[in-house]
């Protein structure tokens, strides 16, 4: 193992960055390592790539473009830069404050708009973030070599917009301090709260997904930091470095980790998009409730997140001067990936609008959307998202940066557009009668939007003050590969002109395969070739598909109560038409007589007789006889018909009642006469002591959600979401707390 | 696992829980508060005593239906104070006709006696009679007075819906109280929550403002605050759920059928206010349903004998709202084919 010297280095990084302070710098060194003896200058191998073929220009090259934004003076540019967009984030926490004070209403939310451009910031940033973090973890898994240039700004950007993202939830709730109810009160069966546990999860995933390949890195600048940098900041960078050397031990254990995240990222954020749609498939709205939701909302987010990758790289490869490193063959593989995942949303999008555009209750979202008033959105959608970037990949002559660029910036525009699209006119449209709801957008919630995009460049370039702009050991380890190193600006010149163009025109199903063959003596990048590696990788890859399943499974469990048979209702053993239970106003002229008997011990039905008539002057036989029982329920009237009986040849009436509760209860008999005016009344009372039987709480048997099956659905969920918690976590405090003893062996 | 799942009845969590589910759904009546006309042995009451002023019809008011003993205040937890000073000064101010009397103000520590694990003695419901409905929304008005909401909060709105045969007729749209409540399933915090007399119930003080249930509700029977112009500040005292008044800047709003109402022996405010008698409320219990006319019908007879129905039953939802047909009205009437929708 060969240390290095690091007076060496430092000449190399003080000639990179035209900075001097040598000596201070070894100085350092000497208490760092213990070395630093002023020996032969050897080609700095910190990091040391243990057995990558160190080729110096390259690492030199390499190393001086990553940090060039850490180690220049800012410039006025840069300044300028950092001032505007702050200057537009503070607005937009000023609007925030505004909204807090006076409502979501002056975000221009109503009753019949009651999601609207918050919820659609949350998805379009996590689904922008959930295209960096994967780009980065397929094409890290799948060990394309070219990708070295890009990882760091891919994950840059997941990072910074899962962040964004996440923060607009507090825009979106009408009682944002209230959030940590879903953790003190969790109701499992909602969507939200996996939402919640989802974009959690995959938050910290991304976090650790961007910090350890950032470690060997980390340690570079640390031994490349001069005193002119303060001890502070070269502890912290010690610190996080945690002992990296770069030995054969330390980067085994570090893959590793690296391949387990890059393993679970992939299903986290198929799951956090799955869930985010969820949030709206399990309801009943014409335009939401559809199974095609989970794919279409993970599709939006690759294309969207792959344009925002090829975006934020022309982005940085302008201003942090990354020409040589990221050239035009990076933007149309991207492209290439850019226009498939744009193929397959525009069918996504045809086949949700053909199935329900057919049903004629769920036509009335389509017809506003493809023709009425969101029409305009929908159009702008497909020409700018669809149409554009497919034939600026298609066309050769606009297959270039720029072109590739304008593609990018018309996807993450328009893709936002759709989701606005997606979401507002199922939510204006009437479910019951009435008109459509309308939604103004208001300074309030521009505002507050544009602060949420201004926040990326802003955070990505205040971080990358701090780490490098490219993984300079993981392209230190990829070596000038290709045409990296040739591609000067002049040959992308020559490349855009069309004179060189073959190169470029890859495949994107050749992409898999086009990495350079491993030169000899390099260690290959991908861990999936190791036995043990594939084992993890397997059982990693079998949790999360399961997770997948089981969260689609549990929140659709949990939208679907299965409904009961109703039980028989309650049986009134009653013939008569409604009764009007008005008073007469006729004066009685038939005597009548009440009486209430318990005719059986132990059973709450009683008897009411009534006697009509007397002997000496009889009713026929036939009158009927109606009965009531008084209540006062509702400040009601009182007197509720129960049933009729007609009188037998005796004159008596007799009609069994179930009473239906306890307590003194009055009962009324009426013998109705001519012209339903009322021939004579008499009334009874009577306690009722025994509860009476089987007393109807429904005639629906409630079922709750989540009992039976769904309730295993929510043990498993979770705890394989403690299982990702403990391998994302478990990850990290591996390499945290391995590397440094690694370093010292 | 189950304090993860859904309390459907009761919430589980005892600390919140006492603080808003903890209004009694029966008044305890301790004290013998009931009119001297009636038997009051058991100190619970079905309802408490309206004085009706020397009307004639006291005398049946009178002529309480008691319960011995039976699940008297199912729900009644201590530590209810000061919900019930509030809920009580509601009820006083608000009575139709008359003013509860003071006696039967029962605090706290009588409440708690009561056996929280008893079944409840009322399952609230209500019927619409369409064939009575002439579309005058007296039941909105009445109700945004009582609950002191705006123009835009219909807890119960009046659609106009359209007949098979052209012919437009309003249609009345409370909560559904369903049994089976979308928006109680989705409510990340379980401030969404069913009592045991089967009405439906936001929290407020808990609601965080995310309006899944609103996106839930087939019914379109929710109403978020969403300006602080009409919502009173926020003192932090307890809000009874049973009578969010007032309403709480960003969080979300429904019918409540008035339970405190019901509990009271008085009728809600939209069944009270409206003047044709076309809304019952009704007890599925004790099978009674009485309407402003005072049309007083055995419920389960009134439902069969006129072929009610539920509105959208194919949503599984088991509303507690019947709507009772007339005159060829259609309750599927196709709300989607709105020809004002393209132009407005």
């Amino acid at each position: 193992m060969t240390e290095t010297t690091e007076n060496g280095r430092a000449m190399d990084d003080g000639q990179a960055s035209g900075r001097t302070g040598t000596s201070g710098y070894a100085e350092a060194t000497v208490s760092d390592t213990g070395m630093g003896n002023g020996g032969p200058v050897i080609v700095p191998d910190l990091g040391d790539h243990g057995g990558h073929n160190a080729n110096p220009e390259w690492s030199k090259a390499v190393r001086a473009a990553a940090m060039r934004p850490m180690q220049e003076k800012p410039s006025t540019l840069w300044k300028a830069g950092i001032g505007v967009l702050t200057l537009v984030v503070l607005a937009g926490v000023a609007a925030w404050i505004y909204q807090l004070k006076h409502g979501l209403g002056s975000a221009g939310y109503n009753d019949q708009a009651f999601w609207a451009v918050y919820i659609v910031d949350v998805i379009a940033f996590i689904g922008v973030s959930y295209g960096g973090a994967v780009i980065s973890a397929i094409l890290r898994l799948t060990g394309q070599s070219w990708r070295a240039p890009l990882t760091r700004l891919a994950e840059g950007m997941a990072l910074v917009t899962v962040v964004i993202g996440g923060a607009f939830i507090f825009p979106h709730l009408g009682r944002p301090e209230r959030f940590l109810n879903i953790v003190a009160y969790p109701n499992m069966s909602s969507p939200l709260v996996w939402d919640f546990l989802a974009i959690a999860t995959y938050t910290v995933a991304t976090i650790i997904f961007f910090y350890l390949p950032l470690i060997p890195d980390l340690a570079i600048v640390q031994r490349t930091l001069g005193s002119a940098d303060g001890g502070i900041r070269r502890a912290a960078y010690r610190f996080l470095s945690f002992g990296w050397l770069g030995n054969a031990r330390q980067r085994r254990l570090l893959h590793g980790a690296m391949t387990i995240v890059a393993l679970l990222i992939v299903p986290l954020a198929v799951s956090v998009h799955s869930v985010l749609s969820w949030a709206f498939a399990v309801t009943s709205r014409p335009g939401w409730m559809e199974t095609v939701f989970p794919p279409y909302f993970v599709v939006a987010a690759l294309y969207s997140g792959t344009a925002l990758v090829v975006v934020t790289a022309a982005a940085f490869r302008k201003g942090y001067r990354l020409q040589r490193f990221i050239t035009e063959r990076h933007f149309v593989r991207l492209g290439y990936l850019m226009a498939a995942l744009g193929l397959v949303y525009a069918y996504l999008t045809f086949a949700d609008l053909i199935s329900e555009g057919y049903t004629g209750i769920t036509a009335g979202w389509i017809r506003e959307t493809v023709v009425g008033r969101w029409a305009p959105a929908f159009w702008i959608y497909v020409l700018f998202g669809e149409i554009l970037p497919i034939v600026l990949v298609a066309v050769r002559k606009t297959r270039n940066v720029t072109g590739m660029t304008v593609a990018g910036v018309g996807v993450v525009i328009s893709l936002w557009i759709k989701r606005i699209v997606i979401v507002l006119p199922p939510v204006a449209q009437p479910l019951v009668a009435g008109k459509w709801g309308t939604y103004h957008f208001t300074w309030v919630s521009i505002t507050i939007t544009l602060a949420g995009v201004a926040a990326i460049p802003l955070l990505m370039m205040l971080l990358f003050r701090f780490v490098p702009v490219m993984s300079i050991d993981e392209m230190e380890e990829a070596g000038p590969i290709g045409s990296f190193e040739q591609v000067s600006t002049e040959t992308e010149k020559a490349i855009a002109d069309g004179t060189v163009g073959a190169e470029v025109k890859v495949p994107v199903g050749a992409m898999a395969t086009s990495g350079a063959p491993a030169p000899a003596g390099r260690r290959p990048l991908t861990w999936l070739r190791r036995p043990r590696g594939a084992t993890t990788a397997v059982v990693v890859a079998a949790v999360a598909v399961g997770l997948v399943a089981l969260v689609g499974g549990g929140a659709k469990a949990a939208g679907a109560a299965t409904p009961a048979q109703p039980a028989a209702s309650q049986s009134a053993a009653v013939q008569s038409a409604m009764a009007s239970a008005a008073a007469s106003q006729a004066a009685p002229s038939t005597p009548v007589a009440l009486a209430v008997t318990q005719p059986q011990a132990g059973k709450s039905a009683l008897d009411l007789t009534a006697t009509v008539g007397t002997p000496s002057a009889p009713v026929p036989s036939g009158t009927p006889v109606t009965f009531y029982v008084m209540v006062n329920e509702f400040n009601g009237s009182g007197q509720m018909q129960i049933g009729q009986a007609a009188t037998t040849t005796s004159g008596v009436a007799q009609f069994v009642y179930e009473p239906t509760w306890t307590g003194e209860e009055q009962f009324v008999a009426q013998v109705a006469g001519p012209g339903g005016s009322v021939a004579g009344t008499a009334s009874a009372s009577y306690k009722v002591t025994i509860d009476p039987p089987g007393l109807p709480k429904s005639v629906y048997e409630y079922q709750r959600p989540l009992t039976t099956t769904g309730h295993w659905v929510v043990t498993t969920l979770l705890t394989i979401v403690a299982i990702v918690w403990i391998l994302l976590l478990g990850s990290l405090f591996l390499v945290v707390l391995r590397m440094p003893k690694l370093g010292r062996q | 696992m189950s304090w993860l799942i859904d309390p459907h009845l009761h919430d589980p969590d005892g600390s919140e829980g006492s603080t808003v589910l903890s209004v009694p759904v029966l008044d305890t009546n301790p004290g013998g508060s009931c009119s001297s006309g009636s038997s009051c042995s058991s100190g619970t009451c079905l309802v408490p005593d309206v004085d009706e002023g020397g009307d004639a019809s006291s005398v049946s008011r009178r002529s309480f239906l008691r319960l011995l003993g039976i699940g008297a205040g199912t729900a009644a937890v201590a530590g209810a104070g000061a919900e019930l000073l509030t809920y009580r000064a509601y009820a006083a101010g608000t009575a139709n006709n008359g003013t509860t009397k003071g006696g039967s103000v029962s605090g706290g520590a009588a409440a708690s006696m009561a056996d929280p694990s008893a079944p409840a003695t009322h399952q609230w419901a209500m019927v619409i009679d369409l064939r009575s409905c002439n579309g005058c929304k007296s039941c909105t008005a009445a109700c945004q007075k009582a609950h002191s909401l705006t123009q835009d909060q219909r807890w119960i709105d009046v659609f106009t819906l359209t007949s098979s045969t052209g012919k437009e007729f309003p249609f009345p749209r409370p909560c559904m109280q369903c049994e089976n409540p979308p928006c109680l399933h989705v409510c990340p915090v379980h401030a969404t929550y069913r009592q045991d007399q089967g009405v439906v119930l936001v929290n407020e003080t808990r609601c965080i403002g995310c309006r899944m249930c609103m996106a839930a509700c087939p019914y379109e029977a929710r109403y978020f605050n969403w300006n602080s112009g009409t919502t009173y500040p926020d003192t932090g005292m307890p809000q009874d759920a049973q009578f969010p008044v007032p309403q709480r800047l960003g969080t979300v709003g429904k019918c409540t059928f008035c339970v405190g109402n019901l509990n009271n022996g008085l009728m809600s405010e939209c069944a009270a206010g409206c003047p044709m008698g076309a809304i019952y409320n009704a007890d599925i219990i004790t099978d009674v349903a009485v309407n402003s006319m005072g049309n007083t019908v055995k419920l389960s007879k009134f439902l069969d004998d006129n072929d009610a129905v539920t509105f959208k039953p194919e949503q599984n939802t088991h509303p507690r709202v019947w709507y009772i047909l007339g005159h060829g009205q259609d309750l599927d009437a196709d709300v989607s084919q709105d020809t004002t929708s393209s132009s407005s």
